[in-house]
């Protein structure tokens, strides 16, 4: 469970979150709607702990972690261009949760190789990510989210720039992952249909804010 | 269809001026060295001597451990520039730039004054001018590849677990690899070939092959052992710098040209950037401040006598002979450097050949080309030694492989889709290489010539030897004046330095903004 | 755009006018009615009276130029690397350790003075044919500080045997052979003095922490107790220095605060010669003349402290008090250093310097 309580974040002497206030429950996918450069994507970072928060508290699980490291946290992030590391193989991508862990290598293989298959891309471990395609990234980059099992799924844009076909593709089989694990995911999107479609309830960003 | 539209013709044009040139100018004394000076014996006898290898070994331990200190002390800063923005970041990373460009004997003097008797004629000293010197190198080139790394990266690698070190361990380092060993082998070629700091700081006891050349040369008055030992020292560099490129190959995750902006500085840790910061503008800023205070320090009073015998027209004229001599190697050598880039950039493998050959120019030490050039052209029609402009010619060759450097990246991303459109237009061969490369590459260019220019001011080995008396450089007259006694004398000394370093940071303003203007073309 | 256009345009401006005006005043036109300018080479321990050519230019039309190495082992290197086209006209300032040099590589062109008969012939021995002619000569020496020494309660040292004792640990600083004249006759003294040995006795001065600097100047002015406030009272300087530290002195000592070792001395002889080259032959002729003619060596002992080679010059008595003038001092034959001394200089470097 996410529990946010009147997160204040300043820019450059302009505040980018005003008091804003969010609350998930386990389990719960909701959707966040807003204009672009309204701070979504703060809003994103600082709960995942990427971004320094000048007040207010963020807590997960019932724990307290507005202060906590970004690594410590357990918050998952799939970003908007993706961020593979594009000096490792795929499936090294995807297993560098647990690589951080110290797990060994042949276990991160085959839990890699599972999580290939549940978003559709088996047989793609040693595939280089600059051979991969836009749509084929975003799902390793899912992937890669997932395999470190976090408390909660944060998702920023995450079917921008692909064209309707596989957009709808691929939302189905998101949808249809996350229906099967029961994540909790803050989904944030300008596309209302998006929302609507992968979450159950849609919130816009300019109501959390007091 | 990119064939028919980059004819290789103007660059095959290009590339027999550069071999002509190069072969006349570099190839052909270095050969008359070894040529009309040494004989087999000569070659026996110096390899034979353990003093030889001790040299060597010397040489090459004291630049490897200055490579490593010089990375150590440039990390932060390094780190700083090249992933945040602030402001004053320019004026920051001009500020490290500025001990690569100023003369070694300058700051070898100003380190001098700064450091306390007790470190004198130590490796310390040498260590730490040599890191002075380089920080720019690793800054430039390291900060470079940082540039072009997207700081999400890095968000990613935490959101997944990992702690500061092992995402800097799994994901910075393998990215930043190959920058850090080009870093590292450039910084490698100038300690290896370090002369006045080498002198001056660690004292006649230390010797490198570079100074130990110009001893034989100036002091024993055996040219034909100088030149074998300048021989090893090029194989040497030579070697070094193939096995280096070698293990760089192809990098990866290089998907973007363009450098990204960079994020602001992380609230945990403005603490430490302040302090970098800080404590590079300090490193950097100290010597020069020893040498305007030693300008002023007449014995043991304060004043300004030495400034004002600033018009004795001796003085003055040494002024007069470094900047011409500047610019002479400035405009010849941005020429030079510009035909070579169109060499390599338009004609493969031939091109990466010119390219290779450019950077021997480089290792071939200034000491050894003025030497050659003066056992080269001294006869008849060709005796040059009294030309004003031949020092200049040595700097030429000195300098421009840098302009190389920095003119390939810049040559290379002019898209093609500009010539396409221009030839469409109907603009020939010529027209376009001059529309389009050309003025894309103006920053860039303007940048070499600024670079060029600095590096001829500063420049030592070469001068010292083919300077004529009444048109010295200033970085010889700086050094006789040192080695004179007489208070006034030295505080002379300390103000030709400090103009001299006046002179450099306007050159280095213009190369600065001429960069940044080149980033943003590149970024359109 | 405009900034760049107007700066390469500047540049290309000012390459064109420095071609067209030549800095290098050698290549001046030899006319009939033209006052001609003698570049007169030397280093920087030259340092005559500053109206002393006045006279010449009075004599005889010519003007004079000093232009100034900074030392003789400079000097004489880039006389050879210019061999043949020269920075000027007359060299003041090989001397007997570097002359070999200068004369394999041809530098200079032979020219027997009007004066000959007058000069010291033992110099003259050297150079017989006229190749160079010898200016002046002096003695390189140990000189220490007689207050630092009566201080301690401590004898200075009188030989070269005698410094190799562990007494005299820390003690000596000397200018680099390889660089420095001094440093140099220093180095063919122990030459000398132990044949054969000589590497092992500088392998004792080692062990002896002898510092190694330079330059003379950085040696006297930067170490020596007496001359500045360094640590070494043992210098290698010349025969000459104590008077020298007398007659500068304000107010005048009655007795020279140091003295010299007389029995580690090294005759030193200087030369001057015409540039092979040079486009005032005649002209060149008549300053040499000059520099061995009475008036010019008169004044060499108390502006540049060193013997005039001109037997019929008369030296000061200020300078007959506080000066000596050893009746033995070591002298190696020039055709032996000429042979020898970069074999030397490299195991000199060898022993002490890598």
């Amino acid at each position: 469970m996410l529990y946010v309580a009147d997160l204040v974040v300043v820019r450059d002497r302009h505040r980018v979150l005003d008091g804003v206030s969010l609350v998930v429950q386990p389990g719960e996918r909701v959707a966040v709607h807003g204009p672009s450069g309204c701070g979504k994507t703060t809003l994103l970072h600082s709960i995942a702990g990427l971004v320094h928060v000048d007040a207010g508290s963020i807590s997960l699980n019932h724990h307290d972690v507005t202060h906590t490291r970004a690594h410590q946290r357990g918050v998952g992030l799939v970003f908007q261009d993706d961020q593979l590391f594009a000096h490792l193989d795929v499936a090294d991508n995807v297993s560098y949760a647990l690589r951080v862990r110290g797990v060994a290598k042949r276990e991160r293989f085959i839990v890699a190789q599972e999580w290939l298959e549940r978003v559709g891309l088996s047989g793609f471990q040693h595939r280089r990510t600059a051979s991969l395609s836009g749509g084929e990234a975003k799902r390793v980059a899912l992937a890669r989210t997932l395999a470190g099992e976090p408390n909660i799924v944060l998702l920023d844009e995450p079917l921008n720039g692909l064209d309707d076909e596989l957009h709808d593709q691929l939302l189905g089989d998101v949808r249809s992952l996350f229906e099967q694990l029961g994540t909790t995911v803050v989904h944030v999107t300008h596309d209302r249909a998006e929302g609507a479609a992968l979450c159950h309830r849609s919130i816009e960003f300019a109501t959390l804010s007091a | 269809m990119s064939k028919t539209v980059l004819h290789p013709a103007p660059a095959r044009v290009a590339l027999v001026v550069v071999v002509l040139w190069l072969g006349v100018f570099l190839v052909a004394p270095v050969l008359t060295m070894v040529g009309g000076f040494v004989a087999p014996s000569d070659i026996s006898r110096v390899l034979a001597l353990p003093s030889t290898w001790r040299l060597v070994w010397f040489s090459l331990w004291q630049s490897a451990i200055s490579v490593a200190v010089t990375l150590v002390v440039a990390a932060p800063v390094t780190w700083l520039i090249g992933l945040h923005r602030f402001r004053g970041r320019r004026i920051l990373r001009a500020a490290t730039t500025v001990g690569f460009l100023l003369p070694s004997v300058v700051v070898a003097t100003a380190f001098l004054a700064v450091l306390p008797r007790s470190l004198h004629y130590t490796m310390f000293a040498v260590v730490i001018a040599h890191a002075y010197f380089n920080i720019a190198v690793v800054v430039r080139v390291v900060g470079a590849r940082l540039e072009l790394l997207d700081i999400q990266l890095i968000n990613a690698a935490r959101t997944l677990g990992a702690s500061p070190i092992t995402v800097w361990s799994t994901i910075v380092w393998p990215l930043i690899r190959g920058a850090v060993a080009a870093a590292a082998a450039v910084i490698f070629l100038y300690c290896f070939t370090s002369f006045a700091v080498v002198r001056v700081l660690g004292g006649p006891r230390r010797s490198t092959l570079e100074s130990d050349i110009a001893l034989r040369a100036f002091g024993i008055g055996d040219i034909p052992a100088a030149t074998v030992l300048a021989l090893v020292q090029l194989v040497i560099v030579v070697s070094v710098i193939g096995v280096v490129r070698q293990l760089s190959g192809r990098e990866q995750g290089l998907s973007r040209l363009a450098p990204l902006p960079p994020t602001a500085v992380a609230h945990r840790q403005r603490h430490f950037a302040l302090c970098v910061a800080i404590a590079t503008a300090i490193f950097v800023l100290l010597p020069i401040a020893a040498l305007l205070w030693r300008s002023v320090q007449v014995g043991d009073t304060l004043s300004l006598a030495a400034w004002r015998t600033m018009y004795d027209s001796s003085l003055a004229a040494s002024i007069w002979a470094s900047a011409r001599t500047a610019l002479l190697a400035g405009v010849l050598g941005v020429a030079l450097a510009v035909l070579t880039t169109l060499a390599v950039v338009r004609l493969g493998a031939i091109g990466r050949l010119i390219d290779m050959f450019s950077i021997v120019a480089l290792a071939v030490s200034p000491v050894t080309l003025g030497l050659g050039l003066m056992l080269t052209f001294d006869i008849g029609w060709f005796d040059w030694r009294a030309k004003w402009w031949f020092v200049a010619l040595a700097h030429t060759l000195v300098a421009f492989p840098l302009a190389v450097r920095v003119l390939v990246p810049a040559w290379r991303t002019t898209p093609i889709g500009l010539h396409q459109a221009a030839a469409v237009l109907g603009a020939g061969e010529l027209r376009r290489l001059v529309d389009v490369d050309l003025r894309r590459m103006r920053p860039a260019i303007v940048a070499s010539l600024g670079l060029i220019i600095a590096v001829s001011l500063g420049e030592f080995g070469a001068a010292s030897l083919m300077s004529r008396a009444g048109s010295e450089t200033m970085p010889v007259v700086i050094a006789r004046l040192l080695s004179r006694t007489g208070d006034l004398v030295r505080a002379q000394a300390f103000v030709l330095a400090s103009l001299l370093v006046a002179v450099c940071i306007a050159a280095l303003v213009l190369v600065e903004s001429a960069l940044g203007r080149s980033d943003r073309v590149v970024r359109r | 755009m405009k900034l760049r256009s107007s700066l390469i345009g500047l540049s290309v401006a000012v390459t064109l006018l420095a071609a067209c005006t030549d800095g290098n005043t050698a290549d001046v036109n030899i006319t009939a009615n033209e006052p001609v300018t003698l570049r007169l080479l030397t280093h920087e321990s030259f340092t005559p009276t500053e109206t002393i050519f006045d006279d010449f230019t009075l004599q005889t039309g010519i003007k004079v130029e000093l232009v100034r190495s900074s030392d003789a082992g400079t000097l004489v290197t880039k006389a050879v690397l210019a061999s043949g086209n020269p920075e000027g006209d007359v060299l003041w300032g090989v001397d007997n350790t570097l002359l070999s040099r200068a004369l394999d590589a041809e530098v200079f062109v032979t020219y027997v003075t009007v004066h000959r008969d007058d000069l010291d012939v033992a110099a003259v021995a050297l150079a017989p044919n006229g190749e160079v002619t010898p200016v002046d000569s002096g003695d390189v020496c140990i000189n220490y500080d007689k207050a630092w020494f009566a201080e301690r309660n401590i004898t200075p040292p009188l030989t070269l045997q005698a410094l190799a004792s562990s007494t005299y640990r820390n003690l000596l600083v000397t200018p680099n052979p390889v660089s420095s004249s001094p440093g140099l006759a220093f180095l063919l003294a122990t030459i000398a003095e132990f044949g054969d040995g000589w590497q092992q006795w500088w392998e004792t001065m080692r062990t002896n922490n002898i510092l190694i600097v330079e330059s003379w100047s950085d040696a006297y002015y930067g170490h020596f107790t007496a001359a500045s406030d360094g640590e070494r009272p043992l210098v290698v300087s010349y025969a000459t220095s104590p008077p020298a530290e007398v007659l500068f002195a304000d107010p005048r000592p009655t007795q020279a605060p140091t003295a010299v070792a007389a029995l580690t001395c090294f005759r030193q002889y200087e030369f001057a010669g015409i540039l092979r080259g040079t486009k005032h032959e005649p002209q060149a002729q008549l300053l040499i003349d000059f520099l061995v003619s009475r008036q010019f060596q008169e004044d060499l002992p108390l502006t540049q402290f060193v013997w005039p080679i001109n037997n019929t010059a008369s030296v000061p008595k200020e300078f007959l008090e506080y000066a000596l003038r050893p009746d033995n001092p070591l002298t190696i034959d020039p055709a032996v250093i000429a042979e020898r001394r970069a074999e030397w200089l490299e195991q000199f470097s060898d022993i002490m310097l890598r």
